[in-house]
């Protein structure tokens, strides 16, 4: 049957030509709409490298002069008073937007051993006697075991840091373990407790990340405290809702020290997406979802229609076929068969110009493959891959132009092919 | 037994605002090895008549034996199945499909038998040969003229080897000469091969040579 079929659409080349023509152009186009929604859906759905879920940022607010000092005692008494709460299971003291979903960045540059050169890296803070706090509320992961970070007693927290994994491959590029070296800045030296998997950015790439960890300093200026923010986790089984409302309704007017006291608090989800809102990203991203949705349904009508003018044309062929002992359904596979021979083919041409051009672009080239991490398909590295990335927006994008001619194919088809066969023989 | 039995076939086409009888009441009974002629004028059912008999359309009311099975109660997959192996069409038209050639033409309802190709392609030479094409057989619909067209549609109905065979005006779009070759063949296919052949046709002089003439007037059977 295929035989006869592949015989059919060579004498038909002429005509199957044009709709051919039309098809690589669909699937080149088809494909470069689908690629923006794969990315930014897998970007969004994927492991950001630090914990969303039950964290919370609680702002300060103190009143000062630049003569006053405060003492640093009654940051640690708001952070211990916030720990009281049942549902709370730790919190943290932080330089300011020094946590995983803040919007500043401080960019330092250091300096290994193995770089030779000074590298620029993104600097999150946070404070010595809170560090293992910092780790287990921002949820970074060790980029080997998968869990939380666990700071070595022996060595100073003041003394180490960790190094996101693509920080660790800028400082390290023969790609040797980093844990224990050390790493420079112009002024301190810091040795690696760690390398922890990639962190993500709000437009979804990874931040070259460095943490260290400062002493608390004893006493601070309230007019300048706003050095200083506060991070919260809650136990697994609380309710963030019911926390933030009890929260803000109960505990937060009475959790006030010397000239310092809690202004708010945010989920981080909340930050994240107000900051995505704020900087644009969230517009950025409904735009180009609604750009590429509206090609797909472009896409759709123009495939759907050529395959249903395609098969319309042949409404006495299908009387004619049912006629002579075919099925209904032998008449839909026929034609199915038909339709996906030519989107395959159509596809697979408009597949080496896609090839090209996303292998030319570079932007799947970036190898993080660091200390061989296990890659798999929930990997953050996933969308940095050639062959993966290439591969399943290919596929989503296969299915979508076969599913699309299958739904032409069979309006049509079906119509013709359940009608008496005498109605489709008969001539329009 | 009669090898075709219509009994009480009723045909109404409707629409929202009319309703038309085309067939009313029509009892036929056609023997085994009968060769009949179905005439009347433009619009009074033959054909409807015709694509009742070969399963193409159903009657509104009324019962279809053809071999001794009620055949309006088979499901599509029996139905099609019963339509390969027992009847063969050949329309006015030719309904040839125009990009296959005049082989793969006639193969088309051994392609439903699940036959291996080389049988499928021996069964559709040897009846190319039957009916003179065999030198045609690779050329295509539109290189051949319309008696060679409905030579090949005649192989394409009688291939599967089909007891029956309904033609629908066979040699309406044919001049005279090539009208005569057609009836020649469809009178060999009856007399050398004992099929039952239901013919329509407009043509007075072809309809006589048959066994039987059944006429038709505004639907109904007049004699």
């Amino acid at each position: 049957m295929t035989g006869k079929i592949l015989k059919q659409m060579w004498h038909q080349r002429k005509i199957n030509g044009w709709i051919f023509l039309e098809l690589i152009i669909i699937s080149f186009f088809l494909w470069k709409a689908m690629d923006p929604i794969y990315t930014i859906t897998t970007l969004d759905n994927m492991d950001k490298g630090y914990n969303k879920e039950n964290a919370f940022a609680a702002e300060m607010e103190a009143r000062g002069t630049m003569e006053h000092e405060e003492s640093i005692e009654d940051i640690t008494k708001i952070v211990d008073g916030i720990k009281l709460n049942h549902m709370v299971e730790d919190a943290s003291v932080t330089k300011k937007f020094s946590y995983p979903v803040s919007t500043s960045t401080t960019m330092v540059s250091y300096r290994s051993e193995e770089s030779g050169d000074w590298i620029f890296l993104t600097l999150y803070s946070g404070y010595s006697p809170y560090a293992q706090p910092y780790l287990n509320i921002t949820g970074y992961t060790d980029a080997n075991t998968g869990k939380t970070p666990v700071i070595n007693r022996e060595i100073p927290a003041e003394n180490i840091c960790y190094l996101s994994s693509m920080a660790a491959a800028q400082l390290f590029p023969d790609k040797s373990n980093p844990v224990g070296k050390k790493v420079w800045t112009r002024r301190d030296t810091l040795t690696v407790a760690g390398v922890i998997n990639d962190v993500t950015a709000y437009y979804g790439t990874y931040t070259s990340l460095i943490i260290n960890f400062e002493p608390l300093p004893e006493s601070f200026i309230p007019a300048l405290y706003n050095h200083m923010d506060i991070i919260i986790k809650l136990k697994d089984n609380a309710d963030p809702d019911k926390f933030r409302k009890h929260f803000m309704e109960n505990e937060m007017q009475n959790l006030r020290s010397g000239n310092c006291r809690i202004a708010g608090i945010k989920s981080f989800d909340e930050i994240y997406t107000d900051v995505r809102t704020e900087i644009g990203i969230a517009g950025q991203t409904k735009l180009q979802y609604m750009l590429s949705l509206f090609f797909i349904a472009c896409a759709f009508l123009g495939i759907a229609g050529t395959i249903w003018m395609k098969c319309n044309r042949r409404r006495s062929e299908i009387g004619l076929l049912r006629a002579m002992g075919s099925t209904k359904a032998g008449i839909l596979k026929m034609f199915f068969t038909e339709s996906a021979i030519l989107v395959t083919l159509s596809y697979m041409v408009a597949l080496i110009p896609l090839a090209a051009i996303t292998l030319n672009s570079n932007e799947f080239m970036l190898s993080s493959d660091y200390l061989n991490l296990t890659i798999d398909n929930t990997s953050p590295y996933l969308y940095k891959r050639f062959l993966p990335h290439f591969g399943i927006v290919t596929i989503l994008t296969y299915a979508t132009l076969v599913g699309t001619a299958f739904l032409g194919t069979y309006i049509t088809v079906h119509k013709y092919s359940t009608q008496q066969p005498s109605q489709a023989l008969r001539e329009e | 037994m009669a090898h075709i039995s219509l009994k009480n076939i009723n045909k109404v086409y409707r629409t929202d605002e009319i309703e038309t009888q085309a067939l009313e009441n029509v009892n036929i009974e056609v023997q085994k090895g009968e060769f009949v002629s179905i005439m009347g004028p433009s619009g009074c059912g033959k054909s409807t008549l015709l694509n009742i008999i070969g399963l193409l359309d159903n009657p509104s009311s009324g019962e279809i034996t053809i071999n001794g099975t009620q055949v309006l109660s088979l499901k599509d997959k029996d139905l099609s199945s019963f339509r390969n192996r027992n009847l063969g069409f050949v329309f006015q038209s030719f309904h040839l499909i125009g990009s296959l050639n005049v082989l793969d033409n006639v193969e088309l309802p051994l392609l439903y038998r699940n036959m291996p190709a080389k049988e499928r392609t021996r069964m559709a030479k040897e009846i190319l040969e039957k009916v003179g094409l065999s030198h045609r057989m690779y050329h295509y619909p539109s290189q051949l003229s319309g008696g060679q067209c409905q030579r090949v549609a005649i192989a394409r109905a009688v291939v599967g080897n089909p007891e029956i065979l309904l033609a629908d005006e066979p040699t309406g779009n044919l001049d005279s000469r090539m009208g005569a070759e057609i009836m020649d063949l469809l009178h060999r296919l009856n007399k050398e091969e004992g099929r039952t052949i239901i013919m329509v046709t407009h043509n007075e002089a072809q309809a006589r040579q048959t066994g039987r003439i059944i006429r038709f007037f505004d639907g109904r059977q007049v004699e």
